[in-house]
């Protein structure tokens, strides 16, 4: 990595830093969310569809591995949507100054990816409190592909639709994509919530979560989305700022 | 000026600057039919496993919960934008003799118009979209009036506390995602604890308009409750905000 990535995404960082208010949220945030579930969904069991077999889990625990990436993907949304919308008019002077493209956009991608660690790592240790998964490393990998789908796709909504149609967007599609159709207590999903956003990462965070195997089909079907949203996201970030 | 036209000259400037944006005039439109069709067709996918507490079938909860929701959430994110947006405008409006009450009057007439637009548009969208006939269009219009107003004060709060776009987006994203999740009934929270999410009467009032097609008279007072607490939060936070320079 060159010194100008490395000065841009440490002034990424500076700019989290200098507002504790948002640190703050990105930690009290994932709390709330998944705590609050965790404590009030009643002690019963629940059937849930994990790896194609319906079985009956605890709701404190289905709660706990459920909300978690619907947090992630809710708050890496909006993290991504506001870090292309603030970081538009410096990148236009940061070209200017002599950033290449391939600067510009590593420098992003590194901001946004340290973004979603945080909340990711706050979500699952939130979660962790809770329950403890099967197998905890693929339930940590598949929680952060969730978070890199929903920034980058919060970078792309942010660029094309702007502030508040963004936020709209961005308040919706996790909802419907993960809480509603890839909700393992659902019988009937329709073949078409397949192709939504975070279909594989939610599989194998579900069997990471209540399973000791590791599907490497849903990993890989969810390392791929995520590669191609980025391309997408570097597409759309290079058209936006006329970089070359 | 008399204090009539400063606070008509407000609103008008609120309004412009709203209706300039189109995409987001049409999102106010699309997104509550939207958003009932997608709920459902969501919440039709789950059998009837005694895990929601809901009255009728649970793809027309699904699609109420879709409307509430939308409602809402459309409401509080302009609240928010509203608040953010016109924070400088409103401390040269004050320096030049606009009161803090003509300007908090203007904010909030714009919000309860744009509220009242998308209830208009989510009531229409349930009158197409829920197969039995609504017998009581109005008790539904009415609750989800209230519940875009509740979300419109609550933006103009969070908007005045905190006056940044991410951090009050985030705030206010989670926190309307996790009231529609209460109110909705999904999880079987139990209502004693349910009864305290904003939406939950909202919700529960337009649930039985297009149910039993009766006004749910219990819920009302609840419901014009949390309306009135939020209308004293909102103005409480919006004077701070106005005196404290906008830098809260």
């Amino acid at each position: 990595m060159n010194r100008r990535v490395t000065t841009a995404v440490r002034m990424g960082v500076r700019e989290f830093r200098r507002t504790p208010v948002l640190l703050a949220l990105l930690v009290f945030l994932p709390a709330y969310i998944i705590g609050a579930f965790v404590l009030l969904v009643p002690d019963v069991d629940v059937p849930a569809t994990i790896d194609g077999t319906r079985v009956a889990v605890p709701m404190t625990d289905f709660a706990a591995a459920f909300m978690t990436p619907v947090t992630v993907a809710i708050l890496s949304g909006i993290v991504g949507l506001f870090l292309v919308q603030t970081s538009q008019a410096a990148d236009d002077r940061l070209r200017l100054a002599g950033y290449t493209a391939t600067d510009l956009v590593v420098s992003r991608v590194g901001t946004l990816g340290l973004g979603i660690v945080v909340v990711t790592m706050a979500s699952v240790v939130v979660a962790v409190f809770a329950f403890t998964p099967e197998s905890t490393v693929p339930f940590v990998a598949a929680t952060l592909l969730v978070g890199l789908t929903y920034g980058i796709l919060g970078v792309v909504v942010g660029i094309v639709l702007g502030r508040l149609g963004g936020v709209y967007v961005m308040l919706f599609s996790p909802m419907v994509d993960v809480l509603l159709f890839q909700n393992p207590l659902a019988t009937d999903a329709p073949e078409w919530t397949k192709l939504l956003p975070s279909h594989y990462a939610t599989n194998a965070l579900f069997d990471a979560a209540f399973t000791s195997s590791i599907d490497v089909w849903d990993f890989g079907g969810a390392v791929a989305y995520t590669v191609g949203l980025l391309v997408i996201g570097v597409l759309v970030f290079y058209q936006a700022t006329d970089v070359e | 000026m008399s204090t009539v036209h400063r606070t008509l000259a407000g609103i008008q400037a609120s309004t412009r600057s709203f209706v300039r944006e189109p995409f987001t005039v049409v999102l106010l439109v699309v997104l509550p039919a939207l958003s009932i069709q997608i709920y459902g067709i969501g919440m039709g996918q789950f059998p009837d496993v005694g895990v929601f507490a809901v009255s009728g079938s649970v793809a027309t909860v699904g699609r109420i919960t879709g409307a509430v929701f939308a409602t809402g959430a459309l409401a509080g994110v302009l609240g928010l934008f509203q608040m953010i947006s016109a924070r400088h405008a409103d401390r040269r409006l004050a320096i030049c003799g606009f009161r803090g009450v003509e300007l908090v009057t203007a904010r909030f007439a714009t919000v309860a118009v744009a509220s009242a637009v998308v209830s208009v548009v989510a009531t229409l969208s349930l009158i197409v979209l829920v197969d039995d006939p609504i017998r009581a269009p109005l008790a539904a219009f009415g609750g989800l009036a209230i519940a875009g107003a509740i979300y419109g004060l609550l933006g103009i709060v969070v908007g005045s506390v905190l006056p940044r776009e991410l951090e009050g987006s985030l705030l206010l994203v989670i926190l309307t995602d996790v009231d529609n999740v209460f109110a909705s009934g999904l999880f079987g929270i139990e209502d004693s604890i349910t009864q305290f999410a904003p939406l939950a009467h909202p919700h529960a009032i337009v649930t039985e308009a297009v149910v039993e097609g009766a006004l749910a008279t219990g819920h009302l007072v609840p419901a014009l409750g949390h309306l009135s607490l939020f209308a004293l939060l909102s103005v409480a936070a919006y004077t701070y905000q106005l005196e404290s320079g906008g830098d809260a």
